[in-house]
């Protein structure tokens, strides 16, 4: 089932929001200044595990943002971040300062989402829009609730997103959701710009095709 | 669009270009020249004009999901649990 088949459905979108984002709102997060993350990461690969989980707390959000859109599933998303935050750990000796601590770290989480991926077709590499039709129909019509039209949009976005191919969703859950640059996004997912500014759009016009009955005059 | 089969042409050929153009305009990597050719053709297109305020209004909503994804709370403390425990 296609997200331009659900359409329709999408005037019901908490039970999607339930899947996607229904939890509480974390603790305020920490954001360092650059030279501040930098000491951070010296002294977590210096062995200091208090550094280190400063930079889980600054960072656990965002990463799970990014993986939750990657991987369609709100346990499984949990699941990528643990592994990914301790491989982090157990692989920080080996983290250059050339990089942005981020885009390393981005990029151990979506390799583990690639990788789950690969051993679970069932949530990642299996057909997308079948399996998003089928997930969202179940989540939609558990949570009747009527909303406003900015809602049906965004619920319209995660699930013409979610029917995204895998090699599409990256790049354009980087670059357009998380707002990275390109070069950095392009790094996280280790693709060549041209490629991945070819996946890019591909991906908007996939995404623009299948919320057009959402936008201000359904085009 | 009006005018002569010249005009028709360049027409036709200003819309089959600017297809595959319309994403790298948004993200401002065209030349000042191509972003000018695509914005007189999308100006005398009313097909472009619509794809191009379509993806526009859709990347803005995209842009906003972000903020709209919380994590579940707790997730850092579990996280930090899970490492000191695999520290040992």
């Amino acid at each position: 089932m296609s997200a331009t088949f659900l359409a329709p459905a999408l005037h019901l979108p908490t039970g999607l929001r339930a899947r996607l984002g229904g939890g509480a709102i974390v603790a305020a997060v920490p954001e360092f200044a650059p030279e501040e993350e930098q000491r951070l990461v010296m002294r977590a690969q210096a062995g200091d595990e208090r550094a280190f989980e400063e930079l889980v707390r600054a960072h656990v959000e965002r990463l799970h943002a990014v993986v939750l859109r990657l991987v369609g599933d709100r346990h499984e998303a949990e699941e990528v971040v643990q592994e990914s935050f301790l491989r982090a750990w157990r692989g920080i000796g080996s983290f250059r300062g050339g990089a942005r601590f981020s885009t390393w770290l981005y990029r151990i989480g979506v390799n583990e989402a690639t990788r789950r991926g690969a051993r679970n077709a069932t949530t990642f590499h299996a057909d997308p829009r079948r399996r998003t039709g089928a997930r969202e129909a179940a989540d939609l019509s558990r949570a009747p609730e009527p909303s406003a039209e900015g809602h049906e949009l965004q619920a319209a976005l995660e699930v013409a997103i979610l029917a995204l191919a895998p090699e599409q969703r990256g790049p354009l859950v980087l670059r357009d959701v998380e707002g990275l640059g390109t070069t950095e996004a392009a790094a996280i997912l280790g693709l060549e710009e041209a490629a991945f500014k070819s996946r890019l759009h591909r991906a908007r016009r996939a995404v623009r095709k299948a919320v057009a009955p959402y936008l201000a005059d359904g085009r | 669009m009006s005018g002569g089969p010249l005009a028709r042409l360049r027409f036709m050929r200003d819309h089959m270009w600017a297809g595959s153009r319309f994403s790298a305009y948004l993200d401002g990597e065209l030349g000042a020249e191509e972003g000018a050719r695509l914005e007189h053709h999308a100006h005398q297109c009313k097909k472009c004009h619509q794809v191009l305020e379509a993806l526009r209004q859709t990347l803005a909503a995209l842009g906003r999901l972000s903020s709209a994804t919380q994590a579940p709370a707790g997730l850092a403390d579990a996280v930090i649990s899970n490492l000191r425990t695999d520290r040992g």
